[in-house]
């Protein structure tokens, strides 16, 4: 306990940077309670003491759940998009959370930013370009995301496991896995050829990153406790994926392929490091850069 | 963030960060575990959901935010239910803090129509006085480090306590024979409930702001947010934002004496209990 807790020493400066929730339909009172509540509540505290506070966030509107969604609907996944954050917009000002800038991940600035970021990684020998099987649909040529494929499942035998995992027994498995793979809701075929994709070298930051978790003590238990657990066995992570609803890879024979894209965890993470660019409140990038101490309830 | 976000926030990012160059790492990583709704999952596809659209169509946003702070899965898996959510809406905002800031602000108006000019204090109006300010520090320290539901327990304790103190202390009967008691006992309870208001804005902003009104204050403490149209690029997509002034408010009332106070309302409303089998808000 402090006495001095009206005197906050010299203005502090505090970045909150709440999780961005998914725009694939609207937000229940379980994903307000971890993304939004906590945040508003650390950023109305922290200005009532007289911190500058910068809160940012947005809807998170790349990937496959989005493109699936939107098939279903028919229409394209940036009409769906567009629909499920005009909710979500709603939803976030009537419960009164102060986001000092709320956009999305389609603006072109998270384009530019996610490509900076892409490419420094590139730069600095972090990527890593690999072959790997990629699943296309046979008659059109287009490359089919893993949950548009489901077959049998070769661990528990369930027949409609999907090609990222298998509902029944909820492990983790590759389209090439499934027994008779064929298109989710047809039995068009699944036709199997190599593909090239980047893969970020997370093992090369493992020492780094455990180094880091562990110093901070002071985290939640469930935050270290997971985070630990995960450093001990890093893989190299795919950073692009073959889809036609993303950001564009910014290399030469990437960029203008209309069918590779960042993977959506890439770039629905790189919004973290984005707050205040090219926002209502234009000019405050650097100064933030160098003075904030995130925060990510 | 919820738990499943984990090691996004803890791995991948500073991964990021790292590999990208000198860039500065995130200080505190705050995960919630889950909210389940009435012991089972939530489920989009099984209709075993509450949207929160629907629960700010029947409720207020403070109901909500307060039952998810102070009931919320910070610290381990919870579950949410109608009855918990009505019964602490009832007990807690109503019949605690709701009771408090009314039965003190209904008789200063009522009788003084104003803050009235305390007299000579006792040791207890003394001690509850310290006692609500040294809660000041307790709850930014415990806000400071993501403990969220200590926090607001601690308020809500404090509230306890101040009811406990006018219960005592009656000062709806004292203003018959002793005007000048009855008006140092509501000046200390009115200083009580703007420090409790400071320490509750943060979960409750939208009620907040009307009691900073009721208590004869004419400036914004709790900024609601707004939408607007922003344009990069030739392209134009709409933005949550808003005007919210850092001020240095976290700081002991001092609550001056004379300060006209207007006709308080009510601050929350009491639910209905629901019948079992139509629980609202679900679709």
């Amino acid at each position: 306990m402090t006495d001095t807790f009206h005197q906050v020493p010299e203005r502090r400066t505090v970045l909150i940077a709440p999780a961005w929730p998914y725009a694939n339909g609207p937000r229940h009172i379980g994903h307000v309670v971890g993304f939004a509540v906590p945040g508003d509540v650390l950023a109305r505290f922290e200005r009532l003491r007289g911190s500058r506070v910068l809160m940012a966030s947005g809807t998170d509107e790349h990937g496959t759940p989005i493109t699936y969604e939107a098939d279903k609907n028919g229409i394209p996944p940036r009409e769906f998009a567009d629909r499920n954050n005009a909710l979500i917009v709603d939803d976030l000002v009537r419960l009164g959370m102060t986001y000092d800038i709320f956009t999305r991940t389609t603006t072109a600035n998270h384009y530019r930013v996610t490509q900076d970021l892409f490419l420094k990684l590139y730069e600095g020998g972090y990527l890593i370009e690999k072959k790997q099987l990629g699943a296309f649909d046979a008659a059109t040529g287009r490359t089919l995301p893993d949950r548009y494929i489901e077959g049998k499942c070769p661990i528990c035998g369930y027949p409609e496991a999907r090609g990222d995992q298998c509902d029944n027994c909820g492990n983790q498995l590759d389209p090439i896995d499934l027994i008779n793979p064929h298109q989710r809701g047809s039995d068009a075929p699944v036709e199997f050829r190599d593909t090239e994709h980047f893969f970020f070298d997370l093992p090369a930051f493992g020492e780094q990153l455990k180094a880091w978790i562990e110093e901070h003590d002071d985290w939640r238990p469930n935050v270290r406790k997971y985070s630990l657990e995960f450093v001990r066995n890093l893989k190299p992570r795919a950073i692009t994926r073959d889809l036609d609803w993303g950001v564009p890879v910014p290399l030469p024979g990437w960029e203008d392929n209309p069918s590779k894209k960042i993977y959506v965890w890439f770039d629905a993470v790189t919004r973290r490091g984005r707050s205040g660019g090219r926002t209502p409140r234009a000019g405050t990038t650097t100064r933030w850069a160098k003075t904030t101490s995130p925060s990510t309830p | 963030m919820g738990k499943d976000n984990i090691t996004f926030h803890t791995v991948m990012w500073p991964a990021i960060l790292m590999g990208a160059g000198d860039l500065k790492l995130p200080d505190e990583i705050v995960a919630s575990e889950f909210l389940h709704m009435e012991g089972r999952k939530f489920s989009t596809s099984r209709g075993q959901v509450v949207y929160v659209k629907d629960v700010l169509d029947r409720y207020d946003a403070d109901a909500l935010r307060y039952y998810l702070m102070i009931a919320g899965p910070e610290n381990q898996d919870t579950d949410f239910t109608w009855s918990e959510f009505i019964r602490r809406n009832n007990d807690e905002l109503v019949a605690t803090w709701g009771n408090l800031v009314h039965r003190t602000l209904v008789n200063a108006h009522r009788n003084f129509g104003a803050v009235p000019a305390p007299g000579r204090t006792s040791p207890a109006d003394e001690l509850l006085l310290k006692e609500i300010e040294d809660a000041l520090g307790y709850v930014a320290d415990q806000l400071e480090e993501a403990r969220f539901q200590n926090a607001l327990k601690h308020a809500m304790a404090m509230a306890s306590k101040v009811n406990v103190y006018l219960g005592t202390e009656q000062p709806w009967h004292t203003i018959k024979t002793d005007r000048e008691r009855a008006g140092t006992v509501l000046y200390v309870a009115l200083r009580c409930v703007d420090n409790l208001k400071t320490m509750l804005t943060p979960f409750l902003p939208f009620s907040s702001q009307r009691l900073h009104a009721m208590l004869g204050y004419e400036d914004v403490i709790a900024p609601q947010p707004e939408v607007r149209q922003f344009s990069e690029d030739g392209t134009s997509h709409r933005v949550i934002t808003g005007e919210y002034e850092a001020v240095d408010r976290w700081l002991p009332s001092r609550l001056e004496a004379g300060r006209k106070l207007p006709p308080p309302q009510a601050l929350f409303k009491r639910l209905d209990d629901l019948p079992e089998e139509e629980p609202p808000a679900s679709s």
